[in-house]
């Protein structure tokens, strides 16, 4: 096998599984009719490349950009669960956090939070996509009742009602990504995407990573930069991508959006989340262009 | 409908060809101006097959490759000749008129400077 075959070959993973095995082959041996060398050709290699994503982009939404749609809502609401749990895992086993308390409540509640995470992972990868639903709920029932914590849920506690609604929208936020996964579901033929179980596992690595070098969650929130990065680089061959990153700025901006208001009044922190809602409306619009432009 | 998939369909008019032979096809019709790479041929038979357009014909292996054959269907030689007639419509307008512009242009040219008559 020549450099420039094996180099076409690494091309080829862009590409789905099944396309690949189907057609993988076929692909290659056009290419090479054109003439073998050591050197790949770039422009074929990057060629098949941009082919693959798009090919991809394809396969995983459907046809109909709804389904491209849905696809990456799920994507978008997966990777906030999944981050979620990354922090979960992080402030477990982080002692210094766990034992002074924390931002998000009491030890127990953190340990609920990324038990219920990873439960939601482990279920999504089995295509349950009420369950994370229905785990949260549950979740968030026990700890309002049983557990004495910090942080007031829901409006009927005592320490919630002077906040009234303002908070109510900001701890009904947690439940917006699996909430997502259950309204973005597939429907009928489109397929059915699912996560690999070891994603959950990738995220208990990073959050004992992160305890290991007992750095705070909010240093490592540059993982929120992920998708926007994604979409740059994939985005314009993947109408998904764009509806990921606009679900997981929109999350970010309305969370930002809330806790300015009666919470922590603050009126740029305020405008910054405005403005990531607006921008994520202006991403969905420019990948649904690119979609139109590459059919 | 784009270039690549216009002259992808436009050269399997004369029989079915395999994908090597429908890109040099492609560049020989478009005299050039259309060379396509692998991967936008396989995106464009991908969709054409989907549509009805284009079908599998056949494959046959040379030099222990793989080579498919790919022709044309009743729906995309319609298609073809749509387009083709779209564009020949579209191009009729912008030749009339530069032609209208060109006599106007060479009407005014030749009437007398009133100085001189």
């Amino acid at each position: 096998m020549s450099g420039a075959e094996r180099s076409y070959r690494i091309a080829l993973y862009a590409f789905p599984k099944q396309y690949r095995e189907e057609r993988g082959e076929e692909v290659v041996a056009t290419i090479l009719e054109g003439g073998d060398s050591w050197r790949p050709r770039l422009r074929e290699f990057f060629g098949l490349f941009w082919a693959g994503i798009g090919q991809r982009a394809l396969r995983a939404g459907g046809e109909k950009a709804v389904g491209s749609v849905r696809a990456g809502i799920r994507l978008g609401a997966y990777f906030l669960l999944w981050v979620v749990a990354a922090a979960g895992v992080n402030q477990v086993l982080d002692p210094v956090r766990a034992n002074n308390g924390s931002v998000a409540g009491g030890r127990y509640e953190i340990i609920g939070i990324a038990v219920t995470s990873l439960l939601a992972l482990a279920t999504l990868s089995r295509g349950w996509w009420a369950a994370p639903l229905g785990f949260t709920v549950a979740w968030s029932i026990a700890d309002s009742l049983f557990l004495d914590s910090n942080a007031p849920h829901w409006p009927w506690r005592p320490d919630s009602l002077g906040l009234g609604y303002w908070m109510l929208f900001f701890s009904a936020l947690g439940f917006l990504p699996p909430l997502l996964c259950v309204i973005a579901r597939p429907r009928g033929r489109e397929p059915h995407d699912l996560r690999s179980p070891l994603w959950a596992i990738a995220g208990l690595a990073l959050g004992a990573l992160m305890a290991w070098h007992t750095t705070s969650w909010l240093e490592w929130q540059w993982l929120l930069a992920v998708p926007p990065v994604a979409w740059l680089v994939l985005g314009w061959r993947d109408l998904r991508l764009a509806i990921a990153t606009a679900t997981v700025m929109t999350f970010a901006g309305l969370e930002l959006v809330f806790y300015a208001g009666p919470i922590a009044w603050d009126a740029p922190t305020g405008l910054v989340g405005c403005a990531l809602v607006i921008g994520a409306a202006a991403l969905a619009a420019i990948g649904f262009g690119a979609r139109r432009a590459n059919a | 409908m784009r270039e690549p998939t216009y002259f992808t369909l436009a050269a399997l008019l004369d029989g079915p060809l395999h994908g090597y032979a429908i890109v040099k096809r492609a560049e020989q019709l478009s005299e050039g101006a259309v060379r396509m790479t692998a991967g936008t041929l396989y995106g464009a038979l991908e969709r054409l097959s989907r549509e009805g357009l284009v079908a599998e014909e056949g494959q046959e292996i040379v030099a222990g490759r793989a080579r498919r054959y790919y022709r044309l269907t009743d729906a995309g030689r319609t298609a073809l000749e749509d387009e083709a007639g779209r564009m020949q419509r579209a191009a009729t307008v912008v030749q009339n008129s530069s032609r209208t512009a060109i006599s106007a242009g060479q009407s005014r040219s030749v009437k007398p400077h009133p100085g001189l008559a």
